[in-house]
Formats: C-alpha cells, structure tokens, sequence
C-alpha cells in the first residue's frame, strides 16, 4: 500500500487512483489495474482478475470522498446497501477501469449512487447501485 | 465439517483474499455455514492512523461481500462434485441484488455466513444468504448469482 | 373464450413484472416485441436470471438451450407456454 495513502478507514486497498471529471452530482473515478496490488496475489496466482468486490470497492471510494468533501470535516459514508451489482467482463493488468458515478440524494442522510463502469476499450465491466448512509462523527473522536 | 486446507481444495482463491477458514455445516445442494475470521493483521487494516476512530476498523463491505460470496461457491462447487458433476472454468461473481448491511465486524469478530443454494441451471448457481457476528445480523442477500467462465475468455489476447 | 384471453394477458403481465425487476426498468418500457438486448441492454446473465425467475415462479423446467430463443416478452411467453403447458 502506497505511504502517501490518506486513507483513513479500513479497505482492501486504495481502489481509486484519480478523480477525472466532476460535474455537478457526476463523478468520474479511474483506478489502473495493476498486479501488484494487495491481495490481488491471490486473485488468482496463476493469472490476476480485479476481483468483482473491488469494482465496488472503487465506487464506493469515489462517493464517500464527493460526499466527506462536500460534507465538511466529521462526515462519514458507509455502505448502507448494495442494491444491484452486476459484472459483465474481466479487467485484468494494464486494463484502465472508469467508473462514472451518479450521486442523487434520497434524504439527508442517504445517497443513492449509480455507477457505470467501463474499461480502456469502452466495454462495460459493470454496473451497480448504492446506497450510502451519510453521518456526522465527532471529528476529534 | 471441512478445515482451510480442504477449503483450499475447492476454491482457487489464496492468501489473503480467501475469505473462508472453516465451514461448520454443509448440507449439499442446499446450504452451508461458513466461517472466517476478522484480524487486525489483515492487509485491510496496514496504515491506519493511530487517531483513527473506532468506526475506521469497520470490517470493508467489499471484503465481507467477497467472503459470504465464496462461503457459496464452496457450497456449490463441492455440491458438483458430490454429484460428480464435472466442473470446469473459472468461478466468477456474476451479480447480486438487495443485499443490506445491518451491522459491522471489526477485529476479533468471527463473520458466520450461512447461505443457501436456490437454483443452479448449466453454469450459473443463484445463492441467498446472511452474515452473522454473534447473534447479530450484519448482512442479508437476496440474490447472488455466481458463474464459471472458462478460463479461454479471461486470458487477455 | 374471454377466459382464455384473460389468462394469457395475465400471463404477459407477470412476465413483463419479472423481465422488469431483472432489466431494472419499468415494465411499460418492455413491449411484446422489444428486444431484450439490443433494446433493453440484457447480457447473458440477465437472461439467465430471468430464465431462473420464472423457474421458481412457474415452478417449471425449462432447458438453458432456450436461452438463445428468448430475446423479446412474446418468444419467453410462447416458450413458458409450451414448457408449463399453459393453456392460454
């Protein structure tokens, strides 16, 4: 795992690598897939798959940033629900995955996202709906 | 009953993203009980901050998703071979729907996944199932739909 | 006579329900005739998640070699109809 992480919860990596486009409620997060990432060594040793879970892993990042950003410091962003997930082809090394994540508030505390995901080639790799439970944490806590 | 080493036999995940240690009941065709155990010394947790709070050591949803998922291929794979039907390919996570989380893990906890095997139709198997920690339900599915790929379509060209 | 018409549209409209739930979209946006695929984004796994809906609903079997025949509502109607023996 990178030394530069700023992440501050626990996750199986760091599953976005850059945040390319925003426009109002739209992100757009890329992550390269790379061999060497952890626990990828295990997925599998013979030939490296991104596992389906990091795709969500990825989404997830890319919205619980928008949204922490958005909601000052002390906002939290946890998965409340996976409503849909589906994978529809592999991304394997040196393969870009782009995920364009539509964020529409539900209520105050609840962030539906959708995400389409695509690789370098333009093929969709998946697509996926989430709902995220927004908090305020005491932020010295 | 089967231990890590004979998990290892049926599922092709390794170190560190096999998610399962040990299942506890396994009723063939129909339903298993799996568990796995959350540590702090598992790469999710490498890098933390020391100030980071105790919701920062919330068990990641794609890991535990990850884990109740292959508690299902397990059931179904070696379901297969009881009935010596031969399996061949790769097992692939094809889709999920409603799944909820109700609860968190965090280091020290022992995920229990029972899940159970609704339908396998040629390659495909829908599963449903729970997570629990205790007597506390973290996570519920309604439908995970796992599929083995041939390994062909995978390789890159 | 009107019975039998009854049935058949009552038939039509529980597989548009489930073709529905599965493509996540509404079910006016599925026709008799619309393809799954071309007009409503199906991949192979969507259409075996369908295939599986109506196993459990229909509580029938129906080989995956149909599969490749079910691309709009009226071809799974008229395959669950001969598989369940409906007698629309």
């Amino acid at each position: 795992m990178a030394a530069s992480t700023v992440r501050a919860f626990a996750a199986p990596l760091d599953a976005v690598d850059r945040i390319e486009d925003r426009a109002a409620g739209v992100i757009e997060a890329v992550k390269d897939i790379v061999a060497d990432d952890p626990y990828l060594g295990g997925h599998y040793p013979d030939f490296t798959i991104y596992p389906g879970v990091f795709t969500i892993e990825t989404v997830y990042q890319a919205a619980r940033r928008a949204i922490e950003e958005r909601g000052g410091p002390g906002t939290r962003a946890e998965i409340a629900a996976i409503a849909s997930v589906r994978f529809s082809a592999p991304l394997l090394p040196g393969d870009v995955l782009r995920a364009t994540c539509e964020l529409t508030d539900l209520d105050p505390s609840r962030v539906r996202v959708k995400a389409r995901c695509r690789r370098g080639d333009g093929r969709t790799s998946a697509q996926l709906t989430l709902e995220l439970l927004v908090h305020k944490e005491n932020a010295d806590a | 009953m089967l231990e890590h080493a004979d998990i290892k036999r049926i599922l092709p995940h390794r170190h560190p993203i096999l998610q399962v240690d040990r299942v506890l009941e396994l009723d063939p065709g129909n339903r298993i009980v799996a568990t796995k155990a959350v540590t702090g010394a598992e790469p999710c947790y490498v890098g933390l901050p020391a100030e980071a709070p105790a919701s920062a050591y919330a068990y990641p949803v794609s890991l535990l998703v990850e884990s109740l998922g292959q508690a299902g291929g397990i059931l179904w794979l070696h379901t297969a071979a009881q009935r010596a039907e031969p399996v061949t390919g790769t097992l692939i996570f094809g889709s999920a729907r409603d799944l909820t989380l109700t609860g968190h893990a965090y280091p020290g906890d022992v995920l229990r996944h029972v899940v159970h095997l609704e339908l396998v139709k040629g390659d495909n198997a829908f599963m449903r199932g729970e997570t629990w920690v205790g007597d506390t339900r973290i996570a519920t599915v309604g439908e995970i739909l796992a599929v083995l790929r041939q390994d062909t379509t995978l390789v890159p060209a | 006579m009107t019975q039998a018409v009854t049935q058949r549209e009552e038939h039509f409209e529980e597989l548009r329900e489930i073709a529905a739930e599965v493509l996540e979209i509404e079910p006016e946006e599925i026709t008799d005739t619309s393809l799954f695929a071309e007009d409503h984004e199906a991949d192979s796994l969507r259409a075996i998640e369908i295939l599986a809906r109506i196993e459990k609903k229909y509580k029938v079997d129906i080989p995956q070699s149909e599969l490749p025949k079910m691309v709009n509502l009226t071809a799974v109607y008229e395959i669950v109809k001969q598989h369940a023996n409906w007698q629309d």
